[in-house]
């Protein structure tokens, strides 16, 4: 099974990252064709037409994304969300880091086609790198004339700011990252009103993942209606897929969403698990997301078959175990995790997270305790779609299922601590 | 209006109410912790969710409005279950020190644990150890542990007091609420944070292991600090108040105090008070019976007499001693202005403070409102938060940090002549406005006419209101201690005295600092054949006095305020009354002779001053009198902090330290840098440098001892040669 490349049709040629080899390979003439034969309507319509959906873990469809920034004539903005965070997700840190140039031209691309004259990339803090060469990429682009304040001699404006956050996860959700890119601490704002009518500095804003964005280049390159055939109705297109943990290959793969099942991902194009060993359980959609075990993994790769077989397809970050991997010590190392990036605002995550970080600690070091179990399912069931923002329910997410799907291991974590296994069970 | 059904009640409210509000009118409680009426939610602590038909998950009550039709669940299962894990979330990690806490009985932490907590925590896990007993300011103590992050007291300081100095540090479960870096918490609003913190994580320091609440005794009152008037409340034990808290209120102080008026109650039991009538023998000041005191007085204030001061005293007080004055002593000088305040408005044109929240523009002429009525800042700062015009026209920038402030201005002179004539952004602007509300702190000629000039240029509602002043200005002025037609103002009257011309004064409630001009004090002093003084303390004023009658405090009889806005406001008595001292009225009434009680009082004033008692209080502005006029080259304000007759223990340490200010030409011709320190008579004070000042002028703050001299040097030519260290 082969992958589909659109967004890393060239990643592999030397020299991608700077101007010179980007635009020989064709580099650009996405924006030309944009600002010089299309209105920005034409480019929404393109967008809209593709099907495209957002890459950043929602799925939300970009076009009608776009379709909610209310015409009043109001200043708007761009902005570009780097702020990959997500355990076992590294697809936009790849685009970043590599193909820069696909980034910026996707960016100024989508800004021309909202009619915004000013877009923002914010990168998570730990992409200094990434700051360095998308820096390195903007000021090469503004050499050449595809951005600044007479783009291609068309007369428009078109800006882009790059700023580097303090690294944070909870930077991911758009308003806590608009707080952040505004100087505040990142923490999620009150929804409504919503971003696309008051966002950044309270004007009209998309917020869109760096992979969403690059993708408006093939789309506009191809046509939305060409892009719309790749894939299926409702997952149109292609997706990155960051695979990690026991496989052979892990990387980043382009395919065709719907036309690969998880376990041909797993298998064909990242090698398998290990000699020796097999799959115990993946997360495909990154650490927000349930566990599949390996009977699920003929699920094809969209967003409705990954929902229909209990998990999401969510970022694309598929963390693989094999048989030699604790489920249990997995739990806890992922709620170490939310626990250290939960923003503290509302009571149930900030205090949740603690709570079932302790307590699975207490099962991996050996002090389980009888009713351990009964606590943490009390305890996710008082987190569960209460929170102020997604962070609790994704906090929750793998835990959740790994108890349904894999109870005997936490069972006999506690068990093994002398407690009798019955009332252990309960 | 709007129907819903909540908990199977139909209710209808206003559009755009919250579901949180919509059930408390039904008399449905919906539990918080984060949601405070007077801040904007944020739906922080989870505690208010509901269940919404056709929403598919639990939503906050205190962020969601009401919708036509909704069906709202306060109590089912899910509902309860909710309750329960924020509480053991919130119970998790706090200390459970109740027995030692000052909150410990007024903690609505402990309230929503009894009403929606289970009996026993599941949490079997090490509690986290922060910082305790931290001293965050001069006020305000602060227990991290305690702290279940509602975020009140931040988003308090940061969005209405627009001062962040409180803020969020680290992240998650190690998340506190500290200073912000190079902080500490000195705003004049801090103690407000002490009373939204639902826990004990804010408490007060003076106020610390001093009582607990269900010991206490409430009695509402006033504050006597400045004309805004909050309404506020004591909290007395065995007749002594422990501490103030405010009372919420909207046409006034929406819930707030500044720390002057909050902590401003020291004088009353902590230091030395006049107890008992003194009169003088033999040059030396000795007690004696009211019946004597009484005697002495009357018999002092015969031949040319006047009476200066009384903004400070009840309203029922005011009243009876002009009606003294003019039935019992006839005599037409009074003047209760000892302090510059020209109080020029027409009358039917007082503005109201809630116009702050309907004017479509907001101008604030020459006013420090952090000096002379912080709390109208505020509420000034929320509507500009949300985008209303507020204008500071002002060569001093003493204002809350603003936004929406586009068209403030430094150019006072030009910017009166602007707006009298209709001109410039400003002039245009005020024009075109529906509403003007114009504050003022009621001095100045030239901004008293340019106000007259607008009344009459504007066809639209315009209002004023005079912020400066002492707490009881407008009614000392409405109850007639102005001068009569052939009277005598309060710098004629000591004019009088130090040319000899004038046989004996009472001063009310005043000390030598309140006097702008403290050398023709000196002089009228030493002329005049008598001196009574009325007053609260002990104070250099009163040391000359050959009858002391001392009077009592505001918490400890029953009186009025009228504010600024000429709205008279009901305090009550509840502190116990120290030695001999008389309700400040009663003083009065028995120089008249009337053998009157409090309500007897009461009925005269309000059937002679009908109008400050009304719902439509705009007919009865003060009317136009003439102004004071400083030294040349000098400006005096005014400041609540100015200690005089209400000195503070408390809130010594948020006393800002003595200071006169020098525009930068000045202070360079001087050879004076900020920070210099100024002897001046008695005291010290230190050079602030302001580069807003006008050219060549010094500005100093009444209260300052000695410093009417010094200003004056200063401000001379000849200042270079003035005394400097």
């Amino acid at each position: 099974m082969p992958e589909r490349r659109l967004l890393f049709e060239h990643i592999d040629v030397p020299g991608i990252e700077g101007i010179d080899v980007y635009e020989r390979e064709g580099g650009y003439r996405s924006l030309r064709k944009a600002v010089k034969e299309m209105s920005p309507d034409d480019v929404v319509k393109e967008v809209m037409t593709s099907n495209l959906r957002g890459r950043g873990g929602a799925g939300f469809p970009t076009g009608r994304k776009w379709s909610f920034l209310p015409k009043d004539g109001r200043t708007r903005y761009l902005v570009c969300n780097g702020d990959e965070s997500e355990p076992g997700t590294c697809k936009d840190q790849e685009i970043i880091y590599r193909i820069p140039h696909l980034l910026l031209e996707g960016v100024l691309t989508s800004a021309y086609a909202i009619e915004a004259e000013h877009a923002f990339i914010y990168l998570r803090g730990e992409f200094k790198g990434g700051y360095l060469r998308l820096g390195r990429a903007i000021a090469e682009a503004r050499a050449k004339g595809y951005l600044g304040d007479n783009v291609l001699g068309t007369g428009r404006r078109l800006e882009v700011t790059l700023y580097l956050g303090a690294g944070a996860y909870i930077c991911g959700e758009e308003t806590a990252l608009l707080e952040s890119l505004e100087g505040r601490r990142g923490m999620p704002r009150l929804k409504p009103p919503f971003p696309a009518t008051s966002g950044l500095y309270d004007l009209p804003t998309v917020v869109n993942n760096v992979e969403t964005l690059a993708a408006v280049v093939p789309i506009v390159a191809m046509g939305g209606a060409e892009y719309a055939k790749l894939g299926t109705k409702e997952s149109a297109g292609t997706k990155l897929f960051s695979v990690s943990g026991n496989v052979r290959r892990p990387g980043n793969y382009e395919v065709e969403l719907g036309k690969v099942t998880l376990g041909e991902l797993l298998n064909d194009l990242a090698g398998g698990p290990p000699a020796g060993h097999t799959f115990k359980a993946a997360i495909p959609g990154g650490s927000s997301v349930p566990f599949l075990p390996p009977d699920k993994f003929d699920t094809p790769l969209d967003y409705e078959s990954m929902r229909q077989a209990g998990t999401m397809l969510g970022s694309g970050g598929v963390i693989v175990l094999d048989d030699r991997a604790s489920i249990v010590d997995t739990s806890l190392r992922l709620m170490e995790f939310y626990r250290h990036e939960s923003c503290g605002k509302c009571t149930p995550c900030r205090e949740g997270t603690m709570w079932l970080e302790q307590a699975l600690r207490r099962m991996v070091t050996g002090d389980g305790r009888h009713g351990d179990l009964k606590t943490l399912e009390g305890l996710m069931a008082h987190i569960d779609g209460q929170t102020f923002c997604p962070l609790g329910d994704a906090a929750i997410a793998a835990l959740g299922s790994a108890l349904r799907l894999f109870r005997g291991e936490f069972v006999s974590c506690i068990a093994a601590q002398d407690h009798p296994l019955e009332e252990v069970a309960q | 209006m709007i129907s819903l059904t909540i908990d199977g009640r139909e209710v209808q409210v206003e559009p755009g109410t919250l579901i949180l509000n919509a059930a408390r009118q039904a008399g449905i409680e919906i539990p918080v912790f984060c949601y405070h009426p007077r801040l904007a939610s944020v739906g922080a602590c989870r505690m208010c969710l509901v269940r919404v038909e056709k929403m598919p998950k639990l939503v906050p009550a205190c962020t969601t409005p009401v919708a036509e039709g909704m069906v709202v669940r306060t109590d089912t299962d899910d509902v309860m279950q909710s309750h329960e894990g924020v509480m053991d979330f919130l119970l998790s990690t706090h200390p459970l020190d109740c027995p030692i806490c000052d909150a410990g009985g007024e903690c609505e932490l402990q309230d929503n644990a009894m009403r929606y907590g289970s009996n026993q925590s599941r949490f079997a896990e090490p509690k986290r150890h922060l910082k305790k007993a931290a001293e965050l300011g001069p006020m305000v103590e602060l227990d991290q542990e305690r702290c279940i992050l509602c975020l009140r007291c931040i988003r308090f300081m940061r969005e209405e007091a627009g001062d962040p100095a409180l803020t969020l540090h680290e992240r998650g479960n190690h998340t506190v609420v500290d200073v912000a870096e190079g902080r500490t918490f000195d705003s004049i609003f801090a103690g407000n944070t002490i009373q939204i913190c639902p826990v004990g994580a804010l408490t007060s320091r003076p106020y610390r292991f001093k009582a607990r609440p269900w010991d206490l005794d409430e009695v509402d009152s006033i504050c006597p600090h400045c004309p805004v008037g909050c309404h506020m409340a004591l909290s007395l034990r065995h007749g002594d108040v422990l501490r103030i808290q405010s009372r919420d209120s909207d046409e006034v102080n929406w819930g707030w105090l500044c720390d002057r008026g909050r902590f401003g109650y020291g004088f009353v039991h902590q230091g030395p008070r006049l107890t008992r009538p003194l009169v003088r023998r033999d040059g030396e000041q000795v007690p004696v019976d009211w019946r004597e005191a009484i005697a002495v007085l009357r018999r002092g204030m015969t031949g040319t007499v006047g009476a200066l001061g009384g903004g400070r005293v009840s309203l029922e007080a005011q009243y009876l001693m002009r009606r003294w004055l003019q039935e019992g002593v006839g005599t037409a000088h009074v003047d209760h202005r000892v302090q510059p305040l020209t109080a020029a408005i027409p009358p039917a044109q007082v503005g109201r403070i809630d116009d702050i929240d309907t004017a479509d523009l907001v101008l604030a002429l020459d006013v420090e409102l952090l000096q002379e009525a912080p709390v109208l800042g505020i509420r000034l700062r929320h509507v500009a938060r949300n985008g209303r015009k507020i204008v500071s026209v002002s060569a001093r920038r003493d204002m809350l940090d603003m936004p929406h402030q586009e068209l403030a201005t430094q150019d006072v002179a030009k910017t009166l002549r602007d707006i009298s004539r209709g001109e410039g952004e400003i002039g245009q602007a005020f024009l075109r406005a529906s509403k003007v509300l114009i504050l003022w702190n009621g001095r100045g000629q030239a901004i008293s006419e340019a106000i007259a000039d607008a009344h009459r240029l504007r066809q639209g509602d315009t209002y004023t209101m005079v912020v400066g002043g002492l707490a009881n200005s407008y009614g000392a002025e409405a109850a007639g201690l102005v001068p009569g037609p052939s009277g005598l103002d309060a710098r004629g009257m000591l004019e009088a005295a130090a040319q000899g011309e004038l046989d004996g004064l009472l001063v009310v409630a005043q000390d030598k600092r309140d006097f702008p001009d403290q050398e023709l004090l000196e002089a009228a002093l030493s002329r005049l054949r008598f001196l009574a003084v009325a007053g609260f303390v002990p104070s250099d004023l009163q040391e000359r006095a050959d009858v002391v009658l001392p009077l009592t405090a505001w918490v400890e009889a029953d009186g009025h305020f009228v504010n600024m806005e000429g709205r008279a406001q009901r305090y009550f008595a509840g502190a116990s009354r120290p030695g001999e001292v008389w309700e400040d009225w009663r003083l009065f009434a028995e120089l008249l002779d009337y053998d009157w009680d409090y309500d007897r009082v009461l009925e005269a004033v309000r059937r002679d001053l009908p109008e400050l008692f009304a719902a439509d209080r705009r007919t009865g502005g003060p009317a136009p009198r003439g102004g004071y006029v400083g030294q040349p080259g000098t400006i005096v304000a005014a400041s609540i902090f100015h200690k005089g007759v209400m000195p503070d223990p408390l809130v010594q340490a948020i006393v800002p330290p003595p200071r006169i200010f020098l525009a930068p030409d000045r202070a360079g011709a001087l050879h004076l840098a900020e920070g210099h320190i100024l002897e001046i008579g008695p005291g010290k004070a230190e050079v602030g440098v302001r580069p807003d000042l006008p050219r060549g002028s010094v500005m100093w703050r009444i209260g300052l001892r000695g410093a009417g001299r010094a200003v004056a040097v200063l401000a001379s030519e000849s200042g270079l040669a003035g005394k400097v260290k």
